[in-house]
C-alpha cells in the first residue's frame, strides 16, 4: 500500500516538552485520526511536517519525498486547516482567496465558488466579521480548491458546536469517497473520529502510544466493570488504566481474551470508545 | 516572489488610500508654509512610505500570518526578500504619486505654487526608506512589532537630529585633516559624498537582509 506520509524517528526538543522518536505512516486514500490530550505533541508533529518548525532528528516523507528538500512541490499538493484562522482579518473572503490562489498551480475557482455556496459563506464579507465556525469553513473551502491529495487538519473542530463538527465529518467522508484523498486529522475530541477515521494514531507526552487501524484499536481493547473484591493485585496488572470507587471498578485492558479467561462471566465487558481508550492510557492507574 | 508582492499590495489596500491622502495633504499644506516648502517631497514621500511599511508589518503581525505564508508553497527566503522588495516598491509608489501630484498642481490653475520633484528629493527619500528598513525589518522579526515601532521612532530621531549633530561635530573639528577632507568634499563634490553615504547605507541594508534571512530561516513558528 502506497503511503502519502511516512514519519520515522521524528524528534524535537522544546525545552519543557520533547517529541520523542515519533514514527507512523498514513496510506493513500485513508483518514487517520491523530489523537492525544492537549500538549501531547500533535501540533508540534504537524508543524514539523509543514516545516513550520525545524526537527532535531528523524525523517519525514510526504508522497515519498523529503519534506524539506521538496517543500514547495509537496505543499502544492497539501491542503491545511488549522485550529485558528491565519488569513487576513481585514480582507474579504474573496481578497483572501486572491492572495492564496496565486500560490497553487491547480487552483480550481469553480470548486472554490461551489464550496462557498455549499458552506453558505458570504464572499464579500470581511473575515473578522465571521464566526469561528464560518472561518473554519472558509479554511476548508480554500483547502478543497487546489486539488490537494493530502488534507492536514490540526484541531479544526476545537471550540465548535456539535452540529458543525458533524457537518465537517460528513464533508470529509464524502471527500474520501469521491476523490480518494488522504487526511490526517488531529483532535482531542475523539468522538469526531469514531465515524470517519480508518486509522488512529495516539500520542501522549511526545511519544506514540498506539498507531493502528481504528477497528483493530477498538477490538483490541475491552472495558471491564466489576466489583472491587474481584480486583486482586494480579488482576490489576492486566489493566492499562483503572478507575475505582465505592461501588466497584472500571478498567481498560488491551487483552480481551486474557480478561475473559481470568474473570469469566463475573464482570461486565464492554467495547470502549476512543475517548475511553485515550483517557485510560493517559491517566493509567491514577484515577480517583 | 511576485505572488508575495501582490499579497502585500492587497493587504495594504486601505493603508495605500490613507498614505496617498496624507501625501496630498502634506504637499498642499506645506507648499504654503516656507521654509518647509523646500522639503515637501521628502516629507510627503517618506511619510507615506512610513505609513505603508508599518502598515504591512502590522498586518502580518496582527494576523500571525507567518503560519499561513509558511504553509503555502513558498520558501522562507522568498518571504523575507519579498518584504524588503515590497518596501522598495512602496517607496517608489509614494515617490511616483508625489511627483505626479506636484506636476498636476503645477499644471492646474490653482492658487498654489510648488516646485517639481527633483532627483535629489527622490534620492533622499530612498535613502531614508533604506535606513528605516535596515533597522526596522530585523527588529520586527527578531524582537516584536512593538519593538519595530520603537525602532522607527529612533530612526525618525536619527533622521531629524543626526545631520545637525554630525555637522556640528565636524565643524568643531574643522582643523582636523579628515574634517577638512569632508568639508571640501561636501562643498566641491556633494554628489560623491551622497554616493558614499548611499554606498554605506546599501551595505548596512545588505547586512540587515542577511540578518533577517538567517533569523527567519532558523525560526520555529
Amino acid at each position: 500500500m502506497e503511503n502519502v506520509l511516512e514519519i520515522k524517528g521524528l524528534s524535537k526538543n522544546l525545552g519543557s516538552f520533547r517529541l520523542d522518536k515519533v514514527s507512523f505512516s498514513l496510506p493513500r486514500g485513508y483518514i487517520m485520526g491523530f489523537i492525544g490530550p492537549n500538549g501531547a505533541g500533535k501540533t508540534t508533529t504537524i508543524k514539523l511536517l509543514m516545516n513550520l518548525m525545524h526537527r532535531d532528528g528523524g525523517d519525514i516523507r510526504v508522497f515519498g519525498l523529503d519534506n524539506r528538500h521538496y517543500e514547495k512541490e509537496i505543499k502544492q499538493h497539501i491542503a491545511f486547516v488549522y485550529d485558528e484562522s491565519h488569513y487576513y482579518e481585514n480582507l474579504s473572503l474573496l481578497d483572501n482567496r486572491r492572495i492564496v490562489a496565486r500560490f497553487y498551480r491547480d487552483w480550481d475557482e469553480k470548486a472554490f465558488q461551489q464550496h462557498l455556496r455549499d458552506f453558505d459563506l458570504p464572499p464579500h464579507k470581511k473575515l473578522k466579521n465571521l464566526s469561528r465556525g464560518m472561518r473554519t469553513k472558509f479554511g476548508l473551502a480554500i483547502a478543497l480548491s487546489h486539488a490537494a491529495e493530502f488534507l492536514l487538519m490540526d484541531e479544526p473542530t476545537s471550540g465548535l458546536d456539535p452540529v458543525f463538527r458533524s457537518e465537517l465529518m460528513d464533508i470529509l467522508q464524502q471527500l474520501l469517497v469521491e476523490e480518494n484523498k488522504s487526511v490526517l486529522f488531529s483532535t482531542h475530541i475523539t468522538t469526531d473520529l469514531e465515524r470517519v477515521a480508518d486509522y488512529i494514531c495516539f500520542i501522549n507526552q511526545g511519544r506514540i502510544v498506539l498507531c493502528q487501524s481504528k477497528d483493530e484499536m477498538l477490538q483490541g481493547h475491552v472495558l471491564v466493570k466489576g466489583a472491587l473484591e474481584q480486583l486482586s493485585p494480579e488482576a490489576e496488572k492486566m489493566f492499562i488504566g483503572l478507575r475505582k470507587n465505592h461501588y466497584g471498578f472500571e478498567g481498560l485492558s488491551a487483552d480481551p481474551r486474557g480478561i475473559r479467561q481470568f474473570f469469566g462471566d463475573g464482570v461486565l465487558l464492554e467495547s470502549p470508545g476512543l475517548d475511553e481508550i485515550m483517557v485510560f492510557y493517559v491517566r493509567g492507574h491514577h484515577h480517583v | 516572489m511576485f505572488k508575495l508582492l501582490l499579497k502585500d499590495l492587497l493587504v495594504l489596500k486601505s493603508s495605500i488610500i490613507w498614505a496617498m491622502t496624507y501625501l496630498l495633504a502634506i504637499i498642499v499644506i506645506f507648499s504654503m508654509t516656507p521654509p518647509f516648502d523646500k522639503f515637501i517631497y521628502i516629507m510627503a514621500g517618506y511619510g507615506a512610505t512610513y505609513i505603508l511599511i508599518m502598515g504591512a508589518l502590522m498586518a502580518e503581525f496582527k494576523n500571525n500570518s507567518d503560519i499561513l505564508l509558511n504553509s503555502l508553497p513558498a520558501k522562507r527566503h522568498e518571504i523575507i526578500l519579498s518584504k524588503y522588495l515590497t518596501a522598495l516598491i512602496l517607496t517608489l509608489l509614494a515617490l511616483a504619486v508625489a511627483a505626479i501630484l506636484g506636476l498636476i498642481i503645477n499644471l492646474l490653475p490653482l492658487p498654489l505654487s510648488i516646485r517639481l520633484m527633483s532627483g535629489m528629493d527622490a534620492a533622499i527619500v530612498l535613502l531614508m526608506a533604506a535606513l528605516t528598513l535596515t533597522i526596522v525589518m530585523p527588529v520586527n522579526l527578531i524582537f516584536s512589532n512593538q519593538a519595530a515601532r520603537v525602532g522607527i521612532v529612533i530612526v525618525f530621531m536619527l533622521l531629524f537630529f543626526a545631520p545637525v549633530w554630525i555637522k556640528g561635530f565636524i565643524m568643531d573639528r574643522c582643523e582636523a585633516e579628515w574634517a577638512q577632507f569632508l568639508i571640501n568634499a561636501a562643498v566641491s563634490q556633494p554628489a560623491v559624498l551622497l554616493a558614499a553615504g548611499a554606498g554605506l547605507l546599501l551595505l548596512l541594508l545588505a547586512l540587515s537582509l542577511i540578518i533577517s534571512l538567517r533569523w527567519y530561516e532558523a525560526r520555529d513558528f
